[in-house]
């Protein structure tokens, strides 16, 4: 009987870390879809700023008189998760491009970081909205901003969005390339996305690019930026491990108790 | 063991299940109380009841939570929209993080229960600072009240049975429940007047024996509640991670650091012996 607790103490322990080794690889999956739609009659200018200051620019083109934010960052081709305000208020964004990596069902925690939404209407201010993604129509030379920002922190305007959805140029399209990956939804995914991009600082001022050009070129489609840190390498995890080989031990402790008492 | 230093575990346990929606944290919080409980709980004690009550729970909230949230990516059943509150989709996302608030459940009240299932009730009055002494016994006596009527009313519905009383209807339960009643009263007050008897209230409140403090027992007493207050900091620092499902099921983060105060939790039933 003796042994038989030993074996049961020692292999719990060892099948938990075995367990845990294999589900702390890293998993991999596919990049995001790309999607910037600029040979339409109707462009508006999206830009999302990730919370560690990394921007994404789209130029969204639509063909309907007026559009919605949300209908904008839907059809941008970034991940959105969605959740509603209640009370006619419209649809509350939750998540961009994987920003947070999970959020609660309420969509908002008490004092975190969330998505704000400002508009520019035709190259005017910008103007922090009140409403959900939803409920705030945007028309042809609208810009619209997704900023992931913090609750407590100062909330700065979002920079000028003058170029952000620059005009049609009558020069050739650019070849299309191979699109890029989005932020990755986990880290580790990151291996077939661009590298980390050094020169974008935190905060950076969207300012147009070679890339905002390109994309805002009929018939072009490529992402305009989505530089993300590839962050932790794919490998084993000392957290997923302790916490595999502790509660190995626990069980196998609980195990060898509950046999002894059964002996007593 | 020092009821002070198991109280302080207590505590440190419920605090560092309930500071987190992360549901590893939550497995080794109610694994090391499990140990715990089963160390040290008093030789009378069965855990079935408890076991049975907290797998119920755990299915509720479940339950609960998938049928009223209808968030997440991966919908497994839906439910017409002309039902209130249940119609929409129900998702893998909700079941899970309802699963996983069932665990917080699990581990908090498996971290409370050695008060009741280690200690002697009277140890635990007795551990009670000065100021609390008579709050805790008027709690012990009322807590008490409950399983003396239970056994009360069994007894009192043998006696009936035994007299040809048979329960068909609910209109003949207060011939069991009105005897129950007096016979509470009559037990209260004989509680009241034995305890003025032995001098309650005449005076502060003397012990008949003295709460030692043994190494293990400053052992448990320091590390358990730091272990809680590290936890707590370091996830407000945000370097423990919370966890939520939605809008796609994930892996939850696991810090190392959590794990340790975790597992520090398990120290009791490393260093008591009953």
């Amino acid at each position: 009987m003796i042994r038989r607790l030993l074996r049961v103490t020692i292999a719990l322990p060892l099948l938990a870390l075995g367990i845990g080794a294999v589900s702390s690889v890293a998993r991999v999956g596919p990049a995001a879809p790309l999607c910037a739609q600029a040979a339409y009659a109707q462009r508006v200018g999206l830009v999302v700023e990730h919370g560690d200051g990394q921007v994404i620019r789209r130029c969204v083109g639509f063909n309907t008189a007026t559009d919605t934010a949300l209908g904008i960052l839907q059809a941008s081709g970034l991940e959105v998760g969605l959740s509603s305000y209640g009370g006619g208020l419209g649809a509350a964004v939750c998540q961009i491009d994987n920003e947070p990596a999970t959020y609660p069902p309420g969509c908002f925690t008490a004092s975190g970081s969330y998505w704000v939404l400002f508009v520019s209407r035709g190259g005017g201010a910008w103007v922090n909205s009140d409403v959900g993604a939803s409920s705030v129509n945007v028309a042809n030379g609208d810009d619209i901003v997704f900023r992931y920002d913090s609750q407590t922190a100062a909330d700065p305007p979002p920079p000028s969005p003058a170029g952000t959805c620059p005009a049609v140029t009558p020069t050739p399209a650019p070849t299309r390339t191979p699109a890029p990956a989005s932020r990755p939804a986990d880290p580790s995914r990151a291996s077939s996305s661009s590298a980390p991009d050094a020169s974008v600082p935190r905060r950076a001022t969207p300012a147009p690019t070679a890339g905002v050009l390109g994309v805002a070129t009929p018939g072009a489609s490529a992402p305009l930026a989505s530089v993300r840190s590839p962050g932790n390498q794919p490998g084993i995890n000392v957290g997923v491990l302790l916490a595999a080989i502790g509660a190995g031990a626990l069980i196998g402790l609980l195990g060898a108790r509950a046999l002894r008492r059964r002996q007593e | 063991m020092n009821p002070r230093a198991l109280a302080a575990w207590s505590l440190s346990g419920i605090t560092i299940a309930l500071a987190t929606g992360n549901p590893v944290y939550r497995v080794l919080v109610l694994l090391a109380a499990l140990n715990v409980l089963v160390a040290l709980r008093r030789p009378d004690v069965s855990l079935r009841g408890l076991g049975i009550a907290l797998l119920l729970a755990g299915l509720i909230a479940t339950a609960i939570t998938t049928l009223a949230s209808h968030t997440g990516d991966h919908a497994f059943l839906v439910v017409p929209q002309a039902i209130p509150v249940l119609g929409g989709p129900l998702t893998l996302e909700a079941a899970f993080f309802g699963a996983s608030t069932g665990l917080g459940i699990a581990a908090a009240v498996l971290a409370a229960a050695p008060l009741s299932l280690v200690l002697m009730p009277n140890s635990l009055v007795d551990a009670l600072p000065g100021a609390l002494a008579r709050t805790g016994a008027a709690i012990g006596t009322a807590l008490n009240l409950i399983p003396g009527i239970a056994r009360s009313a069994s007894e009192i519905r043998d006696a009936q049975r035994m007299r040809g009383w048979r329960s068909r209807r609910v209109r003949e339960w207060p011939d069991l429940a009105v005897p129950v009643v007096l016979t509470a009263l009559e037990s209260s007050i004989t509680l009241a007047e034995a305890m003025e008897a032995r001098g309650y209230g005449s005076g502060p409140r003397t012990h008949y024996g003295e709460i030692v403090w043994r190494r293990a027992d400053i052992a448990v007493c320091v590390v358990a509640p730091a272990a809680a207050v590290a936890f707590v900091v370091l996830r407000l620092a945000g370097v423990i991670a919370d966890w939520y499902p939605f809008p796609d099921l994930s892996v939850p983060p696991i810090d190392v650091f959590g794990v340790m105060c975790c597992l520090a939790l398990a120290i009791p039933a490393l260093v008591w012996r009953r």
